[in-house]
């Protein structure tokens, strides 16, 4: 067997685990497109630009979601259970266990944005120039890379039973306090000044950047969340030498 | 592939855990095409010396050569995988996925291992092929995970507690197919509580007990060894005469206490008793490591006497 | 087989992108930008602009207009499927607001015309008050400005305000004051507008009520929650108004200067002032119009603005320099920090609905108020002082209220004699200009040899009934000639009975006159002296010239030199009055020469 099919194997079979968990397909596609429905569609003002806003924020929403559940929540489960010790004393390489669950969050992220965008096209009558939403799936879709961490970061340090607690408590306040779920200049100014914290204010800035609906300087929100990207890869790579090594 | 080429070598491991001693200098060696089972109770260490074998967990001392080659840290190369097999204790595969798909994936990992199909059947899952991993009975599990271990036709196998959880007819088909590996020139590595499992497979069975091998011996040798007793007595006879009563192996004087160990203690009390009819203070005990070993052994004996009649 | 999976999948997600919906493509930014009558909604993106906000200049250059409110405005033109208008860096400023008008018929159509989004009605009928408030709380299209009012004025009775022939309510004494305030608050009246005269001053025009009473009043409209407002002219009754708690003037005074007391009183309580010096000027000097309007006249005024611009009050002459006067009062208010509203109270003589709120705003630059307080005064300034919430700013949540300008505002105000584009609700209006006035030709106007057509206009029975008056008139044709039957009685202020002659098609614009010299008519009836009363377009005080009337048919001819004041131009209706008392007269042969 090639290299390559170990890759693509790893991919399809996380992938086609992941789909057979309902639990973890029916909120992650569920949530967003109801949330977006509901908060971005129906209560968009005829003629105004609030869909295409909201459209943005609950694609960010939605992305983050399978990236964080999918790393912490299985890694978390697969430590507790040997498979993941199981598959390090196989020869199959890390990179290929990692990499197929960041392409289970893609094909998530992926299926998310084609609903959330079909939604807005065909009920929240979101236009956008065509670059403009080639331009956001492919943002939303790089941008999942460092929720991925993050849920990696937490799947490596929690307890298969804490993990998806602490997921939901980290996942949901930080959707709310970036502005994904209402628009981040109707929280209050101390909360405003706070979404600089969250990676996903950072990212939906720079979302709604391409549709001119930002709060301006994109350069540094996106060198934020470049470092906050690299910050999260060195963490990852720290907690896992300490589990791989002298424990 | 020599059939005395030594596959594994580990020599004065130390492990600590947070200041407790798990593995206090353990040495062992293990030749192509030979079984060695590790007997021992829960927290005796054996999955603690598997995993520092593996690379699971780090070591504080000692040295380990597997296939012939020394092993440093943690890392175990790939090539060096890829002639291993292992199944551990704590062995669960995602609950999601099917037996055929998880065989698919496994022998995807490997150069020349079995094909899928062959690593079903070879599971003897062939009915169950489409069921999920997370719906299989205990057994099958097990079955599945000794499969897996063997996917990529290995030199060198680790099994921790393999048959836990088979019914009688489930275990007597793996120790079949440990026979079939030891034929093929395989060194096996077993890990188990059922002394009948360790007596109808090893080669060599070694005890560990609080981090030390506290015998090491065929299963003859050891059967031996259970026999062993101490006779304790107050005696006019001389060494001479005490080291001539049927059984008797060796002797010990301590202020005036005699200390006699023998193989077959109940011959040696009756000769002894005919010869010195003023023999006083006698008592009759196992050796102390025997205490230890019969504990061990008495005890998983009556555990699998209850699963088999249970079965 | 999988490599065909991907690749049908990987067609599929090119194919949903390419389905995704792209802008329209007229609301496709960079390419097209719709002029501003490009466009038929009223949610739309507008710029770039020069802003000013109704307080501040702004540093944005685009508005987000949604559904008539300004939704949003942004320093670079957003990312909007919203179509964009180009502001071509032109200057917006919030639709105007007149702070002092009396509205009836089609004012408050003429005053948007001029950019005049708002007015606040000083005194009218308060019916008509009541029927437009549902339209000012909407952003419906609408071709009206929206109407904030008193109603029905304050006044005593035979008090100011009683002169103008309808019948009103007027108040004896303070103990009235509760309940002639809640009488208005019922009808419908937004604010509280008080006529008062201070026994102390110099001239007294008409009785007013008492400062018991002014004082009672104002007490019970701040406890009936609406603002009380009190017209003056002179300084005493101002002070005492101010005093007694009045929230504003809406008239300045030209008989004596400004005291201090006054200014420190009205700018530390921060009460306001209307100045009205566009009405006032007509009094005292009468120029301001020509210089500005009538020499080329904006193509939105109609002849019955034109008529009611050079219209004067009848009075006995006024010191010029009293002008002057009214001028340094106005400049030591803003000097003072008195908040000024610009209002024309149009359309009273030497002022027209819309246009002269614009003639306001110079006269008060030019009397020494700085221009940004000048345009506060016409948008922010009305709106702070009357508590306004959905006008006077362009700021989100406000109307699409909107004038665009070719000129900067601060250098020029005149720019917004001829505004570029002007928004109501975010609706782009445009006026409907006044159709060319017909040209009215000499000969025979009617013979009614068979029934009452006339070459142009028609007749029609006309007395002073329509106003509460006793008079009465009935018309009839009957053996070739024109029978009128009436009576005039006392009553109505001025009043009249008998026949009256539309001109032309529309009494707005009424007929040009400008060849005809003369009119002739046969004439006998009841013996007495007649009255034929000349109307120009748009007035309703006619000139007149008398005749007399015997029983034996008599040629008369009276040439149009006859009625001075009468704006040859734009004439709407000749109308014959027969003698006091019980009359009937014949008519015939109407001829104009």
């Amino acid at each position: 067997m090639s290299s390559v099919a170990i890759y693509q194997k790893e991919a399809w079979y996380d992938l086609v685990s992941a789909w057979r968990t309902p639990g973890f397909v029916l909120p992650a596609l569920a949530f967003p497109v109801v949330f977006y429905l509901f908060f971005g569609v129906l209560f968009s003002p005829a003629g105004s630009s609030h869909a295409a806003y909201m459209l943005v924020t609950y694609s960010c929403f939605g992305i983050m979601g399978p990236a964080m559940f999918n790393f912490a929540m299985n890694i978390a489960s697969d430590r507790a259970q040997g498979w993941l010790t199981l598959k390090r004393l196989s020869p199959m390489p890390v990179s290929a266990y990692l990499l197929a669950k960041m392409a289970t969050s893609l094909v998530f992220a992926m299926l998310i944005i084609v609903l959330l965008f079909s939604v807005a096209a065909v009920f929240g009558d979101v236009r956008l120039e065509q670059g403009q939403w080639l331009g956001l799936a492919l943002l939303l879709l790089a941008g999942t890379v460092p929720f991925a961490l993050i849920g990696l970061l937490l799947g490596l340090t929690l307890s298969d039973k804490a993990a998806p607690g602490v997921v939901n408590l980290l996942y949901l306040p930080m959707a709310f306090l970036s502005g994904l779920w209402l628009p981040i200049h109707l929280l209050p100014q101390f909360l405003q000044q706070l979404a600089w914290v969250w990676p996903s204010y950072h990212l939906s800035q720079l979302g709604l950047k391409l549709l001119a609906m930002d709060q301006g300087q994109p350069l540094l929100h996106l060198v934020i969340l470049g470092l906050t990207t690299a910050v999260l890869m060195g963490l990852c790579v720290l907690v896992f030498r300490r589990y791989t090594g002298a424990k | 592939m020599s059939a005395l080429q030594t596959q594994l070598k580990v020599t004065g491991l130390v492990k600590r855990f947070a200041g407790k001693t798990v593995l206090a200098g353990v040495d062992l060696i293990l030749d192509a095409g030979e079984v060695l089972c590790i007997l021992g109770p829960n927290g005796a260490g054996k999955t603690t010396l598997i995993s520092a074998i593996l690379g699971l967990i780090g070591t504080d001392s000692g040295e380990i050569q597997l296939l012939g080659q020394p092993q440093k840290g943690t890392n175990r190369s790939m090539a060096l995988r890829q002639q291993c097999g292992v199944m551990m204790q704590i062995g669960s595969l995602s609950a999601n996925l099917t037996v055929a798909e998880q065989c698919d994936l496994f022998s995807s990992y490997y150069d020349n291992g079995y094909s899928a199909a062959e690593l079903v059947k070879l599971a003897g899952l062939q009915a169950q092929a489409k069921v999920r991993f997370g719906r299989l009975s205990g057994g099958q599990k097990q079955r599945l995970l000794f499969a897996l271990a063997l996917a990529g036709k290995p030199k060198l196998v680790f099994l921790d507690e393999p048959t836990l959880g088979m019914d009688v007819e489930a275990r007597r088909n793996l120790w079949q197919q440990i026979r079939q590996l030891k034929q093929q020139g395989v060194a096996v590595v077993l890990t188990t509580h059922y002394l009948e499992e360790a007596e109808q497979l090893a080669d060599r069975i070694m005890v560990l007990h609080q981090g030390r091998f506290i015998a090491n011996g065929s299963p003859q040798q050891l059967k031996e060894l259970t026999r062993y007793k101490v006779v304790q007595c107050c005696s006019s006879l001389t060494d001479a005469e005490l080291l001539a009563l049927p059984g008797a192996l060796q002797l010990s004087r301590q202020q005036g206490v005699i200390t006699l160990h023998s193989s077959h203690a109940e011959q040696t009390v009756k000769a002894l008793l005919d010869k010195d009819g003023a023999v006083s203070q006698l008592e009759v005990r196992p050796v102390a490591l025997e205490q230890a070993f019969l504990q061990l052994t008495a005890q998983s004996a009556e555990r699998s006497a209850n699963k088999e009649q249970a079965a | 087989m999988k490599k065909l999976v991907v690749m049908i999948i990987a067609a599929l997600l090119v194919m949903f992108f390419l389905l995704l919906p792209e802008p329209e493509s007229e609301a496709a930014p960079e390419l097209t930008a719709a002029s501003p009558a490009e466009l038929t909604d009223n949610s739309f993106i507008l710029g770039p602009v020069k802003l000013f906000d109704g307080e501040k200049w702004r540093d944005e250059r685009f508005a987000e207009i949604t559904n008539g409110r300004v939704q949003q405005l942004y320093l670079n033109k957003p990312d909007s499927a919203l179509p964009w208008v180009d502001g071509n860096n032109q200057w917006l400023i919030p639709g105007l607001i007149d702070a002092h008008v009396h509205v009836w018929g089609d004012a408050l159509e003429q005053t948007l015309n001029f950019g005049v989004t708002t007015v606040l009605d000083m005194f009218g009928d308060h019916q008509f008050l009541a029927a437009q408030k549902a339209t000012r709380a909407s952003t419906a299209q609408t071709n009206k400005a929206d109407i904030y009012g008193a109603g029905t004025l304050v006044t005593a009775a035979k008090g100011h305000g009683t002169q103008y022939g309808r019948a009103i309510p007027v108040i004896e004494n303070a103990g009235q004051a509760s309940e002639f305030v809640a009488a208005r608050l019922k009808e419908g009246s937004d604010f509280i507008k008080i006529v008062y005269t201070s026994d102390k001053a110099l001239r007294r025009f008409r009785p007013s009520i008492d400062l018991a009473t002014l004082t009672a009043v104002i007490a019970e409209a701040k406890a009936q929650g609406v603002l009380a407002v009190v017209h003056i002219a002179d300084l005493p009754s101002a002070e005492e108004a101010i005093a007694a708690g009045a929230d504003g003037l809406v008239h300045s005074f030209f008989s004596e200067p400004v005291s201090n007391e006054l200014l420190q009183l009205t700018a530390s309580e921060q009460r306001f002032i209307i100045p009205t010096m566009a009405v006032m000027e007509g009094m005292l000097a009468g120029k301001i119009n020509e210089e500005l309007l009538l020499n080329a006249p904006p193509a939105a005024l109609t002849p019955a603005a034109i008529s009611s611009l050079t219209e004067r009050f009848s009075h006995s002459p006024i010191p010029a320099d009293r002008y002057q006067l009214l001028a340094n009062n106005t400049k030591q208010m803003a000097d003072a920090g008195i908040l000024l509203l610009a209002g024309s109270d149009a359309p009273n003589p030497n002022t027209a609905h819309g246009v002269s709120l614009i003639v306001e705003m110079v006269l008060l630059q030019r009397a020494g108020v700085p221009v940004l307080k000048v345009l506060q005064s016409a948008s922010s300034a009305p709106a702070k002082a009357f508590g306004l919430s959905q006008v006077g700013y362009l700021r989100p949540g406000y109307k699409a209220d909107m004038v665009l300008l070719a000129k900067d505002p601060m250098a020029d105000l005149t720019t917004l004699l001829a505004p570029q584009a002007i928004w109501k609700n975010g609706w782009l209006h445009q006026p409907e200009l006044p159709a060319e006035t017909a040209k009215m030709a000499g000969g025979l106007i009617a013979d009614f040899n068979t029934d009452l057509s006339a070459h142009s206009g028609g007749f029609a029975a006309s007395s002073d009934s329509m106003m509460q008056g006793n008079s009465s008139a009935e018309i009839v044709v009957q053996q070739g000639v024109l029978a009128v039957e009436g009576v005039i009685r006392p009553g109505f202020a001025y009043p009249w009975a008998g026949v009256a002659w539309q001109t032309g098609n529309n009494m707005e614009n009424g007929s040009d006159f400008s060849d005809i010299s003369a009119i002739r008519f046969k004439i006998r009836g009841t013996p007495g002296q007649y009255r034929l009363d000349a109307f120009s377009a748009g007035s309703f005080m006619p000139v007149s010239h008398h005749f007399t009337v015997s029983a034996d048919w008599q040629t008369i001819e009276v040439p149009l030199s006859a009625f001075s004041g009468l704006n040859t131009d734009a004439v709407s209706m000749l109308l014959w009055n027969g003698p006091q008392g019980e009359f009937s007269f014949e008519l015939d042969e109407i001829t104009l020469l």
